[in-house]
């Protein structure tokens, strides 16, 4: 089964390393969407189906709080899980968002490794070996 | 530990871990061509009860566009000036969040902008040091200190 991810950063360079590790991860990612913003991905959210969400929390016009508060109201949408990639660095806010309902979170800076991990914990053992796909590489 | 010190440690690791640059804080400004090349700049500010701090980063604009295709793994005639100021303001984001870590959480973070905080004024305290690559001078951060009012 293959697994289609929403990224939410406001930063496009950000979303372009994020979509880039999951391409090479080797795990079964099907098709990945983006949003600069929690509302922005509200939309994307409302005409895609999306099994896992990746998403930043400080961001403008709707910030991760808000985001997961939104999604949790919504019935079609409060089962994905949401893995905060993100720079925050106070414990209580990163909590906060747990109880919010992230399934865990991720700080900036990373290695690619950790973002591995959190599919694995998620979408099971990869498929292929890592690097095996690599669609719309610039290499 | 002090700001300086801090702010070292968050723009080596952010550098370290996602640009693939390993940043030096010695090097020799001597027949450096550094005052002559054109810089992007971006900052973050902190917010806590009592102090605001300031992160400006400068980074020359070849080194800049360099570590925007670096770190979006592309070739560098692909990266346009957009790509690479967002990368910079990403970098601001990076090492202030990485300062609010290891402070205990104690400030808050803003959004990143490009150019330099128009907050600042010659009252604050603030500290710069330089950034070396390979012994070349490459860029410069500063950190501005002041007391809320």
């Amino acid at each position: 089964m293959s697994y289609n991810i929403l990224i939410v950063d406001d930063s496009s360079s950000m979303r372009k390393v994020i979509r880039k590790i999951l391409r090479i991860s080797g795990f079964d990612v099907g098709e990945i969407l983006e949003a600069s913003n929690g509302k922005e991905a509200l939309e994307v959210l409302n005409s895609n189906w999306v099994d896992l969400i990746l998403s930043d929390i400080h961001m403008p016009v709707m910030d991760g709080y808000k985001f997961l508060e939104e999604l949790k109201k919504k019935e079609d949408f409060n089962h994905i899980p949401v893995v905060l990639i993100t720079t925050e660095g106070d414990e209580n806010k990163l909590q906060r968002a747990m109880s919010l309902g992230a399934h865990g979170y991720i700080r900036k800076p990373f290695e690619p490794d950790q973002i591995r991990e959190y599919l694995k914990g998620i979408m099971g053992e990869p498929v292929y070996g890592v690097g095996g796909i690599d669609e719309g590489s610039d290499f | 530990m002090e700001w300086v010190e801090l702010t070292k440690e968050a723009i080596s690791k952010t550098l370290e871990t996602m640009f693939f640059t390993f940043v030096e804080f010695d090097g020799t400004d001597e027949d450096s061509s550094y005052e002559k090349v054109d810089k992007i700049t971006s900052y973050i500010k902190l917010s806590s009860d009592k102090t605001s701090a300031f992160i400006v980063i400068s980074i020359v604009e070849p080194l800049a566009f360099q570590m925007a295709a670096d770190f979006t793994g592309t070739i560098v005639e692909k990266v346009k000036r957009e790509d690479v100021e967002d990368c910079l303001r990403e970098l601001a984001n990076m090492v202030g969040g990485y300062c609010v870590n290891s402070m205990g959480g104690r400030y808050s973070l803003g959004l990143p902008q490009i150019g330099f905080p128009p907050e600042t004024g010659v009252t604050n305290q603030c500290s710069s040091f330089s950034l070396f690559v390979l012994g070349e001078k490459f860029g410069e951060m500063t950190v501005c200190v002041v007391q809320s009012q």
